[in-house]
Formats: C-alpha cells, sequence, structure tokens
C-alpha cells in the first residue's frame, strides 16, 4: 500500500519535472515564470515530499525544483549552502533536524556566515524546533525560516492510549541524555494528575562513554512491567528509536501493550497502537507555509511553526491477538488496521 | 350576538373550518403514511453501517466475545436516533450477544416483532450467522404526529383569527358596514327612534336598503319641520306643545345619530404591522445572542438586553412625544412613516452582522411601532366622541391582542423553516403591507382640533404625593410590565432555546399570555366592577402573577413548569388589567387640584412604557448573575411583595372614594 503510493507519488513528480515548466506556469496566472526551490532531503524521497509536491499543484504554483539528498549525514550539507549562494532559488526545503539545522543553523549561532539568512528556508519533520535551537518561539519564527512539526501532542497520544484501554499505570523508558526525551516524559509527570494514572520511569543504561547502551532492556521492561504498568508509551526518543526489535518483544513477553509515537514503531517496532502524523499531511502543511512565503503574502518571520491538527491512529491487529487486547469498536471506523 | 354580521362571521369562519379540518387530516394522513418507510428507511442505514462495523471488527480476527466496548457503543447510537427502541447483536439461535434498549431492557427479550424492526445479517466471508436488529420505537412516530397535529390546529387557529381580521377589513367599510347600518336603522325605528342615521357609503343591495329608509325617514323630518313652521307662523301654542311631544317621543327633527364610522379604518394596518413585531417575538433574544460579542465588564445576558432595550426605550419616550405631531401631519401619514421605518428596520435586522447594527435596527423599529401605535390611537380619538371612545379603544386593542396572539407561533414556524433572518424580511414586508394597508383604507384627512398635551408635567407632583395612586403606578402598574417584558420577551425565548426547544415551541409557549387574557379579562372587568372591588383585584392580580414564576420549582429545564409559569402571569394579569386601568381614572379625578384625567393617563402610560424597557435590563442583570429559574423567582418575588405593599398602603389609608364605580372611561 504504501509503496505503491509513493511509487505513484514518484512516477507524477518525475513527469511533472520533465514537463512543468509550461504546463504549469500556463495554469498559473499571474506567476510569469516558475519559482525555484532548492530541496534537501535526507534519505532520498518520501511521502513528505508527494505531498508538498501535490499541495503546491493543487494551488496551481508552479515550481522548479532543485534536488540534492544528504545521504543520510551532515558532511555534505557545508556544500549545500554554497551551492544555494550560487543559484539563488526562491525558497529551500529541508527534511528533518540534522539538514535543517545545517542549513539554517542555530537562531543564536554566533557565525551567521556558514549559514542561509537572506533565502526563505521552509522544513518539515522537524521533531522539536524550539529544543533544536532552530527558532526561539514557535509561534513567532522571528527569522528566515518556518515550517512543519510532525509530533503529536504529548496528551493527544496519552488520551488516544487511555481510549485503547484506560491507563492505570503507565510505563516509560528513555534516554537521560535526549533532552527531548526529558521534556516529553515531564510533560507526561504533569498529565498523572489530570488524567489520573501513575508513571513508572527507566532510563536506558549508559556506557562508559555516557552514552545509552542496549544492555538490560529486556530487565528495565520486566521491572516496568513488575511495578504494575499496564501500558507502555514508547516516546519519539532517537535511541529507543534504534532499539524497538528489542523493546516489543520484550513487552510482549510480559503482555505489556506498547503505544508508539512513531510510525516506525508500529510498521517495523512491533508496537500494539500509535498515533501519527501521516508523512503525506506534513508535507501539504510545509507547502501551505512555502505558498504563503512564495506569494508573500506574511513575513516568513510571522508564519506561525505548527503541528497538524488531524492524526492517524494505526493498530496492529496480530499484536493485539496475542495480547488478547482488541481496540474498542467505533475505533476501527477511523483507525488503520495492519493485519499481516 | 344575532347581528346579522356577527352569524355572517361565524358562517365564514365554520366553512373555513371545515376546510382547514379536512386539510389537515389529509396532512397528517399524508405524514403518517410518509413518515413510517422514511423510519424504516433510516433505521435500515442505522443498522447497516452498524452491521458492517462489526463485520469489519470480525473480519479482522476480533471474535465475536472480544468486541470491545460494543454496548458503549450501541447505546450511543440509541442516545443519538430518538427514534429507536433498542438495537442488538444476535448470534444464529436469536440469543442477544450484546445490546442497548430505552426503558425496560425486558422489551428487547420479547421482541420480536417484525413490523417494528428491522434485521441486517452480518456478513463475514465463511462467518456465522449473527444478526444486527434494530427496535422502532412506536411511540416516536406517534409523537411526530402528535407534535405535527399541535403545529396543525395552531395554524388552524391563527389562519381562522386571522380570516376574521380580513373578513373585517374587507367588508369592513363596505358590506358589513351597510349590514350594520340596515341593522341600526331597523333597531332604532323599532324602539320608536325616528332619528336620522349618518349615510351609508355603499353600493350594495343592504346600502340601497339603508338609502330608501334615509330616504323615508328624511321625508318624515322634513314634513315635520315644515308642520312645525306652519304651526310656530300660526302662533298654535297647543298644535306646538303636541309637536314637541311627537319630538320628544320619537326624536324627529333632532339632528343625527352618531356612530363610530371609520374606526375600523385603522383596524387592518395597525394588526398588520403588529403582527410584524410579534413575528419576533420567540427568536429575537436568541438571534441578539447569535450577534453578540462579548463586552468586557459586562455579563452576556446583560449584552443580549441592550437591543431589547432599545426599542423598549424609544418606544416610551417617543410616544408622549408624538400625539401632537400626528395630530398635525395627519394620522395616516404619520402612519405610513412609522410602517416605513418598521420596514426598513426589519429588514435591516435581517441583514446587520453585529450588535450595534441590531440595536440601530430596534431603534428604527422602535421609532416606527411609536409611530403606528400612536397614530392608529389618534385615529380612534379624532374618529369618536365621548361615548364612542370604549368601543373604538376596544376595537383597537383588540387588534393589538390579536396580534399578539397569533404573531409568535407563526414567527416561531417561519424562523424554524426559513431562519430567522428570511422571518425579519417577512415582518419587514408585513410592514409594507401596513402601509399600503393604510393608504387604501384610511381617510387622508382627519385632523382635528387639537386637544392639547396629553401630559402635564406639572401634574406630577400630585399624582406621587398621592400615595394610593402613586402605589398603584409604582408598585402595580410598573413591575406588571417589567414582569411581563422581561419573562414573555427576554427570559422565556432565551431558556425555551436552552433547553433544546424549537421556535415553534417557543411562539406556542408565548401564545399561552395572550390567549388568557383574551378570554378572562372581560369575566374578570365585569366582576371587578360588580363586586366594587377594583383596589382588591388589582393586588390579587399582581399576587398570582409574581407568585406563578415559583412554577419552576418544579424544574426551570422543562417545558411544563414554563408553560404554567405563563399562564399563571396571564391569569393574574387578566385579573388586574381592567381593574387598574379603571382605577387610575377614579384615583386620579379624587385628586386634589385641578388634575386632568387625560393627564393621570397620561402619566400611567408613561410609567407603564418605563417598566416596559426595565424589563429587559432587570431580566438581563439578573440572569447574568443567577440563572434563569433564580431570576424569574427574584423577579417575580418582587412583584407580589410590591402587590402586598400596595394592598398594605391601600389599606391604611381607605378612602369612600376609592370605592365608587367608576364611569368606564378607558382610553
Amino acid at each position: 500500500m504504501i509503496r505503491r503510493r509513493a511509487f505513484l507519488g514518484m512516477a507524477a513528480g518525475s513527469v511533472a519535472g520533465v514537463l512543468s515548466p509550461g504546463i504549469a506556469a500556463a495554469q498559473s496566472g499571474g506567476q510569469t515564470k516558475p519559482y525555484r526551490i532548492y530541496r534537501i532531503t535526507y534519505r532520498g524521497r518520501t511521502e513528505v515530499e508527494d505531498g508538498f509536491d501535490d499541495y503546491l499543484a493543487s494551488n496551481g504554483i508552479a515550481v522548479e525544483f532543485i534536488e540534492r539528498d544528504a545521504e543520510r549525514g551532515v558532511a555534505k550539507l557545508p556544500g549545500f549552502v554554497d551551492e544555494i549562494r550560487e543559484v539563488k532559488p526562491d525558497l529551500v526545503y529541508t527534511w528533518g533536524t540534522p539538514v535543517t539545522l545545517g542549513i539554517a543553523g542555530r537562531y543564536d549561532a554566533p557565525d551567521k556566515a556558514k549559514f542561509i539568512t537572506d533565502i526563505p528556508i521552509v522544513f518539515a519533520l522537524v521533531a522539536s524546533p524550539v529544543a533544536a535551537g532552530l527558532v526561539a518561539d514557535r509561534m513567532v519564527p522571528n527569522r528566515n525560516l518556518t515550517g512543519a512539526v510532525h509530533v503529536v501532542p504529548t496528551d493527544t497520544q496519552l488520551r488516544a492510549m487511555h481510549s485503547y484501554r484506560p491507563i492505570t499505570k503507565l510505563g516509560v523508558l528513555y534516554t537521560a541524555t535526549e533532552q527531548n526525551s526529558v521534556s516529553i516524559v515531564q510533560e507526561v509527570r504533569d498529565l498523572q494528575k489530570p488524567m489520573n494514572f501513575s508513571l513508572i520511569e527507566r532510563q536506558f543504561r549508559a556506557g562508559a562513554d555516557g552514552r545509552p547502551v542496549a544492555d538490560g532492556i529486556e530487565e528495565l521492561v520486566a521491572e516496568i512491567k513488575h511495578e504494575g504498568a499496564n501500558w507502555l508509551y514508547l516516546l519519539p526518543d532517537t535511541f529507543l528509536g534504534t532499539q524497538y526489535n528489542r523493546v516489543t518483544p520484550a513487552a510482549m513477553a510480559q503482555s505489556l501493550p506498547t503505544f508508539g509515537a512513531a510510525e516506525l514503531a508500529i510498521r517495523q517496532g512491533g508496537a500494539l497502537v500509535a498515533l501519527i502524523s501521516r508523512y503525506y499531511s506534513v508535507g501539504q502543511l510545509a507547502a501551505s507555509k512555502a505558498v504563503k512565503i512564495l506569494r508573500k503574502e506574511t513575513p516568513v518571520g510571522e508564519i506561525p511553526i505548527e503541528t497538524l491538527k488531524r492524526f492517524s491512529l494505526i493498530i496492529n491487529m496480530p499484536v493485539a491477538k496475542k495480547l488478547d487486547l482488541y481496540p474498542p469498536i467505533d475505533m476501527l471506523n477511523y483507525a488503520e488496521v495492519l493485519t499481516g | 350576538m344575532n347581528s346579522l354580521r356577527v352569524r355572517l362571521s361565524i358562517t365564514v369562519l365554520a366553512v373555513l373550518i371545515v376546510a382547514l379540518v379536512f386539510l389537515s387530516f389529509q396532512t397528517a394522513e399524508r405524514a403518517q403514511s410518509v413518515l413510517q418507510p422514511e423510519l424504516e428507511r433510516k433505521a435500515a442505514t442505522v443498522a447497516g453501517s452498524t452491521a458492517s462495523l462489526i463485520g469489519r471488527a470480525l473480519e479482522l480476527g476480533v471474535p465475536l466475545d472480544r468486541l470491545q466496548g460494543l454496548d458503549a457503543y450501541l447505546q450511543r447510537i440509541l442516545a443519538g436516533n430518538p427514534d429507536l427502541s433498542y438495537i442488538a447483536l444476535r448470534d444464529a439461535g436469536g440469543a442477544t450477544l450484546y445490546q442497548a434498549a430505552t426503558g425496560d431492557a425486558a422489551k428487547v427479550a420479547t421482541a420480536v416483532d417484525p413490523t417494528h424492526s428491522v434485521s441486517v445479517p452480518i456478513s463475514v466471508q465463511g462467518g456465522g450467522q449473527e444478526t444486527l436488529v434494530v427496535g422502532l420505537d412506536p411511540a416516536y412516530a406517534r409523537q411526530v404526529v402528535s407534535t405535527l397535529w399541535i403545529d396543525l390546529v395552531i395554524v388552524m387557529f391563527v389562519t381562522a383569527v386571522v380570516a376574521l381580521e380580513l373578513v373585517y377589513v374587507g367588508f369592513g367599510a363596505g358590506l358589513y358596514g351597510a349590514i350594520e347600518g340596515v341593522e341600526r336603522r331597523l333597531k332604532t325605528i323599532r324602539k320608536g327612534d325616528l332619528r336620522l342615521h349618518p349615510p351609508v357609503d355603499a353600493g350594495s343591495e343592504f346600502g340601497g336598503f339603508a338609502r330608501s329608509l334615509d330616504d323615508r325617514l328624511g321625508q318624515l323630518h322634513s314634513t315635520y319641520t315644515s308642520l312645525r313652521n306652519n304651526v310656530v307662523e300660526r302662533g298654535d301654542q297647543i298644535s306646538q306643545q303636541a309637536l314637541d311631544m311627537m319630538r320628544g317621543r320619537f326624536g324627529l327633527g333632532e339632528g343625527v345619530i352618531a356612530a363610530p364610522a371609520q374606526v375600523i379604518a385603522m383596524r387592518a394596518p395597525l394588526f398588520v404591522f403588529m403582527l410584524a413585531e410579534e413575528l419576533t417575538r420567540p427568536f429575537l433574544p436568541v438571534y441578539i445572542r447569535s450577534l453578540a460579542t462579548p463586552i468586557a465588564g459586562l455579563s452576556p445576558e446583560f449584552v443580549i438586553s441592550l437591543p431589547m432595550m432599545t426599542f423598549l426605550i424609544v418606544v416610551a419616550l417617543s410616544q408622549p412625544l408624538l400625539g401632537n405631531v400626528t395630530e398635525r401631519i395627519g394620522r395616516r401619514n404619520c402612519l405610513m412613516a412609522g410602517a416605513l421605518l418598521g420596514l426598513i428596520g426589519y429588514c435591516a435586522s435581517a441583514f446587520v452582522g453585529d450588535l450595534i447594527g441590531l440595536t440601530a435596527a430596534r431603534a428604527v423599529s422602535g421609532l416606527g411601532f411609536a409611530l403606528v401605535f400612536v397614530s392608529a390611537q389618534g385615529f380612534v380619538i379624532d374618529s369618536t366622541d365621548i361615548r364612542q371612545r370604549s368601543s373604538g379603544m376596544a376595537m383597537f386593542i383588540s387588534a393589538i391582542l390579536v396580534a399578539g396572539l397569533c404573531g409568535p407561533p407563526i414567527g416561531g414556524i417561519l424562523a424554524d423553516r426559513i431562519g430567522i433572518p428570511g422571518t425579519f424580511v417577512i415582518a419587514g414586508l408585513f410592514a409594507l403591507c401596513s402601509l399600503v394597508l393604510a393608504w387604501f383604507c384610511m381617510p387622508a384627512t382627519g385632523s382635528r382640533t387639537s386637544q392639547g398635551p396629553a401630559i402635564r408635567w406639572r401634574d406630577f407632583g400630585p399624582i406621587i404625593s398621592s400615595p394610593p395612586l402613586a402605589g398603584l403606578l409604582f408598585l402595580c402598574a410598573m413591575p406588571a410590565k417589567i414582569i411581563l417584558v422581561a419573562f414573555c420577551f427576554f427570559l422565556v425565548p432565551l431558556q425555551m432555546e436552552n433547553i433544546g426547544a424549537t421556535q415553534a415551541t417557543t411562539g406556542r409557549m408565548l401564545m399561552i399570555y395572550p390567549i388568557a387574557m383574551v378570554l378572562l379579562v372581560p369575566f374578570f372587568a365585569s366582576l371587578a366592577d360588580r363586586w366594587s372591588m377594583r383596589a382588591p383585584f388589582v393586588a390579587l392580580g399582581g399576587l398570582v402573577a409574581g407568585v406563578s414564576a415559583f412554577a419552576v420549582f418544579l424544574g426551570g429545564a422543562h417545558i411544563l413548569p414554563i408553560a404554567l409559569m405563563l399562564l399563571g402571569l396571564g391569569l393574574g394579569q387578566a385579573i388586574s388589567i381592567a381593574p387598574l386601568s379603571g382605577l387610575v381614572g377614579e384615583m386620579g379625578r379624587a385628586l386634589p387640584g385641578n388634575v386632568s384625567e387625560n393627564s393621570v393617563y397620561g402619566i400611567f402610560r408613561l410609567v407603564e412604557r418605563t417598566g416596559n424597557a426595565l424589563g429587559p435590563l432587570v431580566g438581563g442583570v439578573l440572569l447574568g448573575i443567577y440563572g434563569f429559574s433564580t431570576t424569574v423567582m427574584i423577579i417575580g418575588g418582587g412583584m407580589a411583595l410590591c402587590a402586598l405593599l400596595f394592598f398594605a398602603v391601600l389599606g391604611s389609608r381607605r378612602q369612600p372614594k376609592l370605592e365608587l364605580p367608576a364611569t368606564g372611561r378607558r382610553p
């Protein structure tokens, strides 16, 4: 399903790439020549770009893309910065936190010369732009940058979890050195009272260099279970994201249901439920910001960085069967159900 | 009652009602035949979508006994569909697996009635034989039809009353005038009264008959006059005495018998205009609430009361001033100007986007209302002499009352069907209609000698310093208007909206008060006069009206207690309204110094209108602080206290003059 859509998107994208200048420019009325967007992806084309392209097309914006890929690293980014200065595109698109930081830099960076500041930048797939230091205030970026956040708000996550099965004790397993995780755990702590549950916290063990290690994951999960947890929340922790193949089987062994905050957690990591932002929708949201900038409707620094209002609930039916923990029937009205 | 006019009216009405009853039965029957299949279709849709959801769950591999939250889900479906009585999932053997039911669940077990249920199989590939059964609630269809019947009866009633008005309007000056003219002539001649009558201006058979009677009477009069002239010339004292006796006996040589000739001309434009204003009653506060934006430091309820208050303040302030204006410029012109302002005001109300605009539109409507009211009242005064004033005024008041009776239910039904702005436009068209009717029906001239200002401000002193009269005005007249406007025009429409009632239901509720008034006022008026107990009646009425508010103890969120409250209000004011008006004149005449009765009545009306304007203010302020039930009890309690206080004031200063029967003049 996903693969097919991605393929179709790519096909459409490549066709548009060949034909777009002439046709799209003819459609767009006042626009005399297509806008040029310098696009940097992190791990090749994703559904985010499909949503981005479709949104522009349906709004009659003719664009010409200069496509670049960072190939899962930051080494190529300085070269991209130089190239951007040379070709002077109308807009720069960046995918993910590392790419965005490499091109735009922190808002309080002492040396701005290494970064792009005079061309508007729209990012997608940055989890926490404030924690990453891209902006000081999400609502008013106050620099030549804005974008779309893909993370689902923590309270929304917990409410979805609660409606699948009421939370009495919630387990979390996270990396103590990841600032983003620490702040999410703090949000979860604050939700204990209003949502009436208690929290069981465990941190990944740290190696000699202070970095988290996978040792003892099974014991940590078992501890969480033995303290009475009836849910394990797989929060968007970078290290946890690499350890789904150990965490979820451990939870399964303890009959502990897991709730994922990232698409990967359920599609490959074997979580029971997940509430996520669709990449396609995130792309559309980012494109809506790009349209505002290209049409010069609002100064870039005043376009708020936003997250989606609607999210996708995914249920893993094989896991539900193993846990004998089936979803409330009305969830099937709106959830995507994985069967295989 | 044996007047030909009355009998004709009854016949017309009877024919109309027979036709309406026939149509209503047809409508109800048609509704019933359409309703049942429609309800079944809807139940099938609900069953189908629920069955497909269950089918999806089973297909995904959820075991039949693990359909989490299905009972709660079914319960929510029932809650959202009042026409369903139960919904259940049954297995192949008919045993219920999951279910939700209204009322007693036992119904589900026994319910196998296929005429009131819809079954849909759960289709799963290679699945079992489960079925989803949805039960229709037969009471729901009955309720829909009975609600429809209530609407039909009200439409019937209103149509009948409006038809009666039209009969008046259409025939008033023409055929009915001629019939009445002939009847009057025959009646007076039978009594031996041979005086002349004002000419009948109609071309019908009856008109011709009246004219030929007039010719014969005229000949008789001229014969008498020439005979008398002869006798006077001859100086025949005895014959002259005999002729004088004849004159005294038969009225020969006397002038014309006066009759309320043209009063009816103002009835149609007045009625139609008042109907326009009454149309807005059920939804006006709700409409204001939808436009209102919060104003810092003011409660939303108070803000809602502002446009209503503006209307009533404009009416209260402009009415005393407009009397002279309409006299100078002409009643018809002023009535038409008022109708034009109404047209502008109502149409503007439909299209304004905010509270300020609506307030301005209501102020324009208020000025129009005051102009029409004062012009029509002035027209009655112009076209009647002192003896006919009462019957003329009765015609004036009855037009307003009938409009008050018909307007709210029609307005409510219209608002439900075409929306509030559309209903405002219709009210504007009614105002236009009133303008056209005034143009056609009312005579162009008709200005008369000035009667001087109605209110002389220096008369305030003696009125205020007379405790009984001051008590009457400020403990009875003013609170009566405050409670009426606050309850009927402000609090009840808002509360009805809050409890989820339709505008049509609100409109019906607002009929309770005028119905009570129409039916009971004449009864209590004659009773109070016969027993010479006006003052006690006024106090009793105030007490009843006030105490009625405590009906909300039975539940302010239910229709029945609110209806009871309005009924009590209507009953109380029906007891007090006529004695109150009579008592004003009575006490006014008892005042020392030369305070004119006109002036006392003018001040009385001003006090009443001030009460009108205070109504929404008091209601709005209290509602913002206390909510509906407490607010009506505070206002009602205040009214009851005022009535008791008035009784105490009277008791302490009992004067023999108070018990004199009044001469019954009511402007």
